[in-house]
């Protein structure tokens, strides 16, 4: 009888199977190799490997060894040699302890073991379905690219990297996650980004203690400046040319393993009002278009608020007319002011909040329900008067013309705010509302850049660029490579 | 933390605040107009046409039945007091900030205004922009009596007194520009008059047209609209007017007269005081009740133009300054601005200078068109 080997097939396979509770998707396929017959084991998580590639690149060479003999006599050095030479998958690597392989097992790598050998040879087969590549549902746009980000990690790299084919672009790799073990890839353009700001991000990255990470909303809270703030200092995008942009500018993107949302940093309050569409429009359109969306973002914001303000404290500005029109439709309406616009903004949201829930088959029964029935039978019935309805319709129309969702739905927030301070104290409630998130957005950062840039503080050059969506002929080549963030 | 503070020193604020500045918008009723009338022992009679909006047409408010506008009137030694009264037949909040016309009677312009109209000078919650008119009428009659294509009367008026193309014949001020000139020496009040078109049935159509003169804050006489005219040309309100020529055996010829330059020159002739008037201007012949052969008329045509505009300037001179000894077309100012001193020196003694100016009128238009009759 053969003395037992140290490193014995049996026992190893039983500690990785303990290991994993006996989980009974990992599949374990003993085999016998070269011409002394060998033992050897492979190991995989079924639902993460794909058979196809696990055949081709290491079933099919092994059990080809059946005629030869083994590469080595002893066994640690054979299944090196085994791994570098005859398993043609293109990642293989000979690892030293179950600690270390069972991270790889778990996504999605075989593992390989000989009886005998120390060491645990894994191979790369994982394999999954993925989502095929389409127009990202959040931001559509009219003229531009259509591709959109999918939830693989390895995809996304790969749709930014196809649009800077420079060896200047760098990606960095870091594990999240405790228990998720999520891939995030930091990606820069070396020379552009400053080093002080992409070492910033990674160490963020690395501090991060969270067990899982299904979104890449989970790292944008935990590595944002402000954490309190109601703004967002994280830009996210779904579109890989938005992040290819990103990269130019000399900011530095995240893309996180599992969502197709990718983020930016560092962001200011003007990124999020700016669209790349806009550089894929003739300039005087999207300069024309940029305004509206400023516009739209002040009306977004002020609008009930300056509704309400101006009829409950300062009747005598509105025009004699537009009054006339206004206390006529208010006849008989039971609600003050205040009460009406605030059930009206209610309303709207809940609308809103219900129309993304709603199966598309349901979605046309929500708008007949809230078109109709709210908005057309409650001015019919005299409960809330019209130009409340027109107000916040105007306001939600408006709130469509900011692209970011954070932003926008931080204006809803604020938008209540501000309707209270109207009430409370007319137009100087208003300043005083204004004043209060001026300052709150002057006092933040997104990694030691100030929110206001290039307002405050005030830098020419890119100021006009943000205000104008400056031709491309009028930049002079040397401005053309852009300066860094 | 300091979150918290902050939200508490907020919260604390609106305790503090005990005045809240609300206005109980659902009870707001417009004050559309505002009527004066004087009423025995010097009290005064303010009536305030209050506006009940009605949809506009346009949204279906066109078959309603219901009052456009109500007056309501009351008596009290200020307008104040009067206002305060109202507000018991009321019941809702008057609302003046949004206010149109204000209406003077005749005869109460003609009592002194100046100690009444101190309510407009005090008064924050009003309308400096509403336009000021004399009505030869008392006002309450005439707000009653009124009726216009617009529902609410004041608002026709105010319409046409705002539209931006001036007419020539009619002056036009609004209260911000009324105020100040009851007082001032060198440049009187002036105000356009209302009065029925023809005062026969219930209600009638107004006629806004001729001026009340006012010296200092007493209404004197009135101004014809031709006259109007020629004070809108000498203080520069209006450039543009139309003049009608009269020829023997009832012949005339109409002109519209375009680009009308005048500088009013201060002169000082000895010891006297002299106005220098230079008229400058263009004409376009509209209407000719005679045949004319311009090829060789046109000169003649000129002269007359020429002679009987200055007789017109002359004319109404003489009137404002000798009649009613009332310096509507502000002469004093330019005396002011030209010579300081001599402005002082006879500043005290205005009434008494003004019925001695001389003035000098040169009267040039060009006669540019002849219409489409060539």
């Amino acid at each position: 009888m053969k003395k037992q080997h140290l490193y014995a097939l049996p026992e190893r396979r039983r500690e990785l199977e303990l290991r994993l509770g006996e989980s009974s998707d990992l599949i374990a396929r003993e085999c016998r190799i070269g011409q002394d017959a060998t033992p050897a084991l492979l190991m995989w998580i079924d639902s993460l490997v794909d058979k196809r590639t696990l055949q081709l690149t290491t079933l099919t060479p092994l059990l080809s060894l059946q005629t030869s003999p083994l590469p080595s006599t002893d066994p640690s050095e054979c299944l090196d040699e085994l791994c570098r030479s005859f398993v043609s998958a293109p990642e293989a690597k000979v690892v030293d302890t179950i600690d270390e392989a069972l991270p790889m097992l778990m996504s999605g790598w075989t593992l390989l073991l000989l009886n005998g050998a120390r060491g645990i040879a894994t191979i790369q087969t994982s394999g999954w379905d993925r989502r095929g590549i389409e127009e990202a549902p959040s931001s559509t746009v009219v003229r531009g690219p259509r591709d959109g980000f999918v939830e693989s990690l390895d995809i996304n790299i790969s749709l930014v990297r196809r649009r800077l084919r420079s060896a200047t672009v760098r990606v960095d790799k870091l594990k999240v996650g405790e228990l998720s073990h999520t891939d995030v890839a930091v990606l820069y353009i070396d020379q552009r980004a400053k080093p002080s700001i992409v070492e910033e991000v990674k160490s963020r990255i690395r501090n991060v203690k969270i067990d899982g990470v299904l979104e890449s909303q989970y790292i944008e809270e935990l590595i944002k400046d402000n954490p309190a703030s109601v703004f967002p200092t994280v830009y996210s995008t779904e579109r890989p040319d938005d992040v290819a942009n990103i990269l130019l500018d000399g900011r530095v993107a995240i893309i996180v393993d599992g969502t197709p949302f990718a983020l930016a940093l560092p962001t200011t309050l003007f990124h999020f009002l700016i669209t790349t569409e806009d550089l894929y429009l003739a300039y005087p359109v999207a300069t024309f278009i940029r305004w509206l969306r400023y516009v739209g973002f002040i009306i977004n914001l002020l609008l009930p608020s300056l509704y309400v303000g101006t009829l409950i404290f300062h009747p005598e500005m509105v025009p004699p007319q537009l009054l006339s029109s206004i206390l006529t439709a208010r006849e008989g309406v039971p609600f003050p002011v205040l009460m009406e616009t605030l059930l009206m903004e209610a309303t709207f949201e809940v609308l809103r909040e219900a129309s993304v829930r709603m199966p598309r088959s349901v979605g046309s029964a929500i708008s007949i329900v809230g078109a109709l029935v709210i908005g057309e039978s409650a001015v019919q019935a005299g409960i809330i008067s019209s130009p409340a309805i027109i107000v916040v319709a105007a306001t939600a129309i408006a709130s469509f013309t900011i692209p970011s969702i954070a932003l926008s739905g931080t204006v809803r927030i604020l938008r209540f705010g501000m309707v209270l301070l109207a009430s409370m104290f007319g137009l100087y409630g208003i300043m005083i509302g204004v004043f209060l998130l001026g300052i709150h957005l002057a006092s933040i950062k997104s990694l030691g850049v100030p929110y206001l840039t290039p307002i405050a503080p005030f830098r020419k050059k890119e100021f006009l660029k943000t205000i104008f969506r400056v031709p491309w002929f009028m930049l002079s080549k040397k401005k053309n490579s852009r300066r860094r963030a | 933390m300091k979150l918290l503070k902050a939200g508490i020193c907020l919260l604390a604020m609106m305790l503090i605040s005990g005045c809240w500045g609300q206005i109980n918008f659902d009870q707001l009723t417009v004050v559309s107009a505002i009527g004066l009338d004087p009423a025995k022992d010097g009290m005064v009679r303010v009536t305030l046409q209050l506006s009940n909006p009605t949809l506009p047409v346009a949204a279906g408010g066109g078959s309603q039945q219901r009052r456009p506008y109500v007056n309501y009137d009351a008596v009290g030694v200020t307008i104040q007091e009067a206002v305060e009264r109202i507000q018991h037949q009321a019941k809702k909040s008057l609302f003046f900030p949004q206010t149109k016309v204000v209406l003077i009677s005749e005869q109460f312009a003609r009592r002194g205004l100046d100690d009444t109209l101190d309510y407009f000078w005090r008064e924050t919650n009003q309308n400096l922009n509403s336009w000021v008119l004399v009505s030869r009428l008392p006002a309450r009659q005439v707000l009653d009596k009124a009726m216009e294509l617009e529902p609410v009367p004041s608002e026709e008026w105010r319409k046409y007194l705002q539209g931006d193309w001036k007419r020539p014949l009619q002056v036009d001020v609004q209260m911000y520009q009324f105020l100040p000139r009851l007082n001032q020496i060198g440049y009187q009040a002036v105000s356009p008059g209302i009065g029925p078109f023809n005062a026969s049935g219930k209600t009638d159509i107004m006629e806004i047209g001729d001026t009340a003169v006012f010296k200092n804050d007493r209404m004197v006489g009135w101004l014809s609209g031709e006259e109007s005219q020629i004070v809108n040309w000498l203080t520069g309100v209006s450039r543009r007017g139309s003049f009608h020529t009269d020829f023997a055996k009832e012949e005339s010829v109409s002109y519209s007269l375009n680009s009308i330059r005048v500088k009013v020159t201060p002169l000082i002739r000895g010891d006297r005081l002299a106005m220098m008037v230079r008229i400058k201007g263009e004409a376009e012949v509209l209407t000719a009740t005679l045949p004319l052969h311009f090829g060789t008329e046109q000169a003649m045509l000129r002269d007359t133009l020429n002679k009987q505009v200055k007789l017109a300037v002359e004319d109404t001179i003489d009137k404002l300054f000798v009649n009613y000894a009332s310096d509507v077309i502000g002469f004093g100012e330019a005396l002011h601005r030209s010579m300081p001193s001599e402005w002082k020196k006879r500043k005290s003694n205005w009434d008494k200078e003004l019925r001695q100016v001389d003035a000098e009128i040169s009267v040039s238009f060009r006669i540019r068109r002849t219409g489409l009759l060539q």
